[in-house]
Parts: structure tokens; C-alpha cells; sequence
């Protein structure tokens, strides 16, 4: 909590540092809002999770003579989220925050021959804030290229709940990395990092759409679980980490401030 | 290709050809290139049960003295395509395109693995291939006279079909074939250095990331296995494209 703190004090206080600075040369910078929206692919990074579980559900499936399995996807999720950028010349400095959340629900399930059905949902939820400086690619007046790279403050949380853990397969029995648990929720604040390379066009006088690709990394430190077993005991281990790497297609509309 | 894929394509054809009357121009190319790690890891649930890998061809890779071993590589894939793409209100850029990779270098040597308490060779051997129409919309950005540059992303729908094949000292085989697709993430950044005014030199780097579900193995040797296959990788390609009417 105390890395945390100082990590966001950091960012307040280089933020006010570079706006005020900026400020008061705004006669040759330029501040513009964003609001952006776009798509991931796997957010938090649990497609091995998520493949690990499948491949139990479908080994059982395939061994167990009238069992049957219904496998989880992937999700893509949408993103949303809005900025504020500062650029001088030939560069940037923009603050962020996206979120993201499957639309649809990460459910898989998996029969044994008497009829028992466990099935298993995967809710997970991102919010990000990047901090970004970067370089502009002019080629005339708000059109350009642009990369940039910086630190991300993540709040993540990941939820896996099985309905019936110990009437159909037992995941952990089959391998000992799986939950058995009724409910594993981990939740963590972490910061990582992310890069970023996008294109942005006029649109009118002072408005831009912009096409960005956001590459971002993170792990957080072990959290606790706070999860249920499958007595309805709580229950605080297994440990585990949280993952944030992962890819973003973002679409943005940008506002120019004139002062 | 199914027939739905196909109507999807014709459809998006057909839904840019009405943008000529926003100043839309059209182009048409042709490129190849290369895909390293073809298929990721390769990773499949038997190369741990049988062969103690936990990461797929990585964890395959294995010597030990008096073992006439060689590495084996992850594979490097050839791939060529056609794009079609459009290109409206001077700087928005949808772009189809049709892709075929196949993997020519690597996936094949010899490791060593725990037959029981008993050190055994294991001959190994991987192939894959992959088709793929990758459907992106992005910027495209005139540079001086005669450069473009453009940065697009979207989904692709991609279809690949992965085997190996491995055989022990003792001649028992091992053999696994699975096929399936998926809608991998696409990012594609390519350039445009433009020799005359309507023939350009293409160079493209583009990023999928995406996988399969859980396929079943449809080979009938060494006992049922199962895998995801794995899209995600970078292609480095380079082309030609041809614009109907100057840019």
C-alpha cells in the first residue's frame, strides 16, 4: 500500500510539474481530451488459465465414458476510456484510463456420467491508467504518427466460480495448478508498463480520430484469495499473481483546448 | 474456406465499392514474407504426460552424454497473400486481405526423453500451415510525395492445421493432428514507397494474437492427445500493390 501511494504521489506530482510547466508556454503547446473506445483480446491474460481448465474438461470427457465437456473462450472484451494529452513540438505527454470487461460470460462446463454437471465462470475486470510521453511524426498540422511509452497504475480483478467443484471433476486432482474451490477471487492494485504507436487525422478544425495500439505489461505481487471452498468455508490460499500483459485496439476522438 | 467466409468477403468488397463517390481509391496487391515461431510452442497436453515438456518444442529440447541429440527449432514459416484494399476521405484505409503460411524451417531433431526410468532418443518432427483473412481498418498517411504510411488493426479468421510426429529409439510413434480455427487480434503497419504514380513497393510488419480452442487429436497413433492452436507471432512481408487510378 505504501509502494502504491508513493507510486500515485509520483505520477500527481510529475503530472502538476509538466501541465504547470506547460501552462505557461501553452502559446506553443497544444492540450486536446480524447475519448477512446476499442477491443482485447484476453484481458488480464488468462488464456493458459483458461486453457489449463479446458484441457482437464476434455481429457475427463474423453477417458470417462459418458461424460461430457463444454469448453470456456477466450474473451474479447471491449475498452473504453479517455485522455488528456499535452504536446510541445515534436512531443507528448498524455495521462489515461481504459477500462475493460468481458461482455460476454466465460462459462465452460463439464458432465459426469451420473448426470452431475459443475460449471465455471470466469469474471474478470481491468482498469488501467497509463502515464505516456512520447514522440510526434508531424506531417502537417494534427496529422501524425506517434509512439510513446510510460508507466500504468492497474486495478484487476478475477473471479473463478464452480458450481458443483466436487460432484463432477475435481480440477485439482487432475492437475494440482487448478482450483477445486467453489469461488477463487483475487484482486489487486500493481503498476506496470505499456507502450504505444498510433496514427491521428483531422476530422474538422479542432477535432482528430486517432487508431492506436497499446501494448501493456504488468504482474502484481502474490495476493491473497478470497475464495470459498467447496465445504462453504472461506478460505485465503492459494496465493497467486494477477496478469496484465496484453494488446488494445483503440479508436479516439480528440478535442484540441485553445487558451 | 467455408461458404460463410466467402459471403463475408464479397460483402465487404461490395460494401467499398460505393465509397468511390467519397473520393475513395482503390488498391490491389501482392506480397511474401516471413512468420517466425509459427504456431507459438506448439505446446500439446501429451508433450507433458509422455515427453515431461511443460512448454511445448522448448521444453522438447533436451541432451545428455553418449545422445546423439540436435535441436530442435521453433518453426520459421514462409508467407505470401493478395490484399484489396480502399482508401476514403484521403486517409481512411480498410484493407482485406488473404494469407498462406506454412512453415519451412525447423520443427524437426532429436531429443531425448524418460521412457520409464529408461533414457530414450526421440526423433521428433512438426509441420504446420495456417490460411487466414485478416479484415483491418485504420490511418493511412501520405508522406512527402511519394510515401504512405498506414497503421490498421481488426480481426482476421484464420484456419490452421498442426501435426507432429515423433518416434523413439525403439520404433514406437507417437502422433497428433489437429485442426480448427479461430479470430485472432490484428495490427498491421505497413509502408508505401510509390515508383511510379500508381505502382508502389509494399513493406508490412504485422502482429496477430489469438488462439484455437481445445482441439481434439484426429490422429489414430500414440493415444488421444489434445491442443490449442496458437495464432499469435509477427510477419514480416514485402510487396507490391497497384492503385486503380493515382492517390
Amino acid at each position: 500500500m505504501k509502494k502504491l501511494t508513493r507510486t500515485l504521489l509520483i505520477i500527481i506530482f510529475g503530472t502538476t510539474i509538466i501541465f504547470g510547466a506547460a501552462a505557461s508556454v501553452s502559446a506553443i503547446g497544444e492540450f486536446a481530451i480524447g475519448l477512446n473506445g476499442g477491443v482485447t483480446y484476453d484481458p488480464n491474460d488468462l488464456e493458459d488459465e483458461i486453457n489449463q481448465y479446458n484441457l482437464a474438461m476434455e481429457t475427463y470427457a474423453d477417458t470417462t465414458a459418458g461424460a461430457s465437456a463444454s469448453q470456456m473462450t477466450i474473451p474479447y472484451a471491449p475498452v473504453f476510456g479517455f485522455n488528456l494529452r499535452y504536446q510541445f513540438n515534436f512531443f507528448f505527454f498524455r495521462l489515461g484510463c481504459h477500462f475493460s470487461n468481458p461482455v460476454q460470460a466465460v462459462k465452460g462446463s463439464v458432465t459426469s456420467p451420473g448426470g452431475i454437471t459443475n460449471t465455471i465462470k470466469i469474471k474478470t475486470f481491468q482498469s488501467s491508467f497509463p502515464a505516456t510521453l512520447g514522440i510526434l511524426v508531424p506531417l502537417n498540422r494534427r496529422t501524425h504518427f506517434y509512439i510513446g511509452a510510460g508507466p500504468t497504475l492497474h486495478q484487476v480483478s478475477t473471479t473463478i466460480t464452480q458450481s458443483d467443484p466436487a460432484g463432477a471433476l475435481q480440477f485439482n486432482t487432475y492437475d494440482p495448478n487448478l482450483s477445486s474451490n467453489k469461488q477463487d477471487r483475487y484482486s489487486s492494485t500493481f503498476v506496470g508498463y505499456h507502450f504505444i504507436v498510433g496514427a491521428e487525422v483531422p476530422v474538422h478544425e479542432k477535432f482528430t480520430l486517432s487508431v492506436e495500439w497499446i501494448h501493456q505489461e504488468g504482474v502484481s505481487p502474490a495476493v491473497e484469495n478470497e475464495g470459498i471452498n467447496a465445504a462453504d468455508a472461506e478460505v485465503t490460499t492459494p496465493k497467486r499473481t494477477l496478469r496484465v500483459k496484453g494488446d488494445f485496439l483503440m479508436f479516439g476522438l480528440n478535442y484540441y483546448i485553445s487558451f | 474456406m467455408n461458404s460463410k467466409t466467402l459471403t463475408c468477403i464479397v460483402v465487404l468488397v461490395f460494401l467499398a465499392l460505393p465509397l468511390q463517390g467519397w473520393g475513395a481509391s482503390y488498391a490491389a496487391g501482392a506480397y511474401g514474407g516471413f512468420a517466425p515461431s509459427l504456431g507459438g510452442d506448439l505446446h500439446t497436453a501429451q508433450h507433458y504426460s509422455e515427453f515431461q515438456s511443460h512448454n511445448g518444442i522448448d521444453g522438447m529440447n533436451r541432451s545428455m552424454e553418449g545422445y546423439d541429440t540436435g535441436r530442435i527449432d521453433r518453426i520459421l514459416g514462409v508467407t505470401c497473400g493478395m490484399l484489396f484494399k480502399t482508401i476514403f476521405y484521403d486517409y481512411y484505409q480498410v484493407r482485406i486481405a488473404m494469407n498462406y503460411t506454412w512453415g519451412y524451417f525447423g520443427g524437426t531433431g532429436k531429443t531425448v526423453f524418460d521412457d520409464g526410468g529408461t533414457t530414450r532418443l526421440l526423433d521428433c518432427e512438426y509441420s504446420f500451415w495456417e490460411a487466414d483473412i485478416p479484415v483491418t481498418f485504420g490511418i493511412s498517411i501520405p508522406f512527402w510525395k511519394d510515401i504512405r504510411i498506414a497503421f490498421s488493426c481488426g480481426l482476421a479468421y484464420a484456419y490452421a492445421d498442426y501435426s507432429y510426429r515423433f518416434e523413439s529409439s525403439t520404433g514406437q510413434q507417437w502422433k497428433g493432428s489437429f485442426a480448427g480455427w479461430g479470430l485472432p487480434l490484428v495490427i498491421i503497419l505497413e509502408g508505401e514507397y510509390f515508383v511510379t504514380e500508381n505502382v508502389a513497393a509494399s513493406t508490412s510488419l504485422v502482429y496477430y494474437k489469438g488462439s484455437t480452442k481445445v482441439l481434439k487429436d484426429g490422429s489414430d497413433a500414440g493415444g488421444t492427445d489434445f491442443a490449442r492452436i496458437d495464432f499469435s507471432g509477427y510477419r514480416y512481408s514485402l510487396g507490391v500493390t497497384y492503385y486503380f487510378g493515382s492517390i
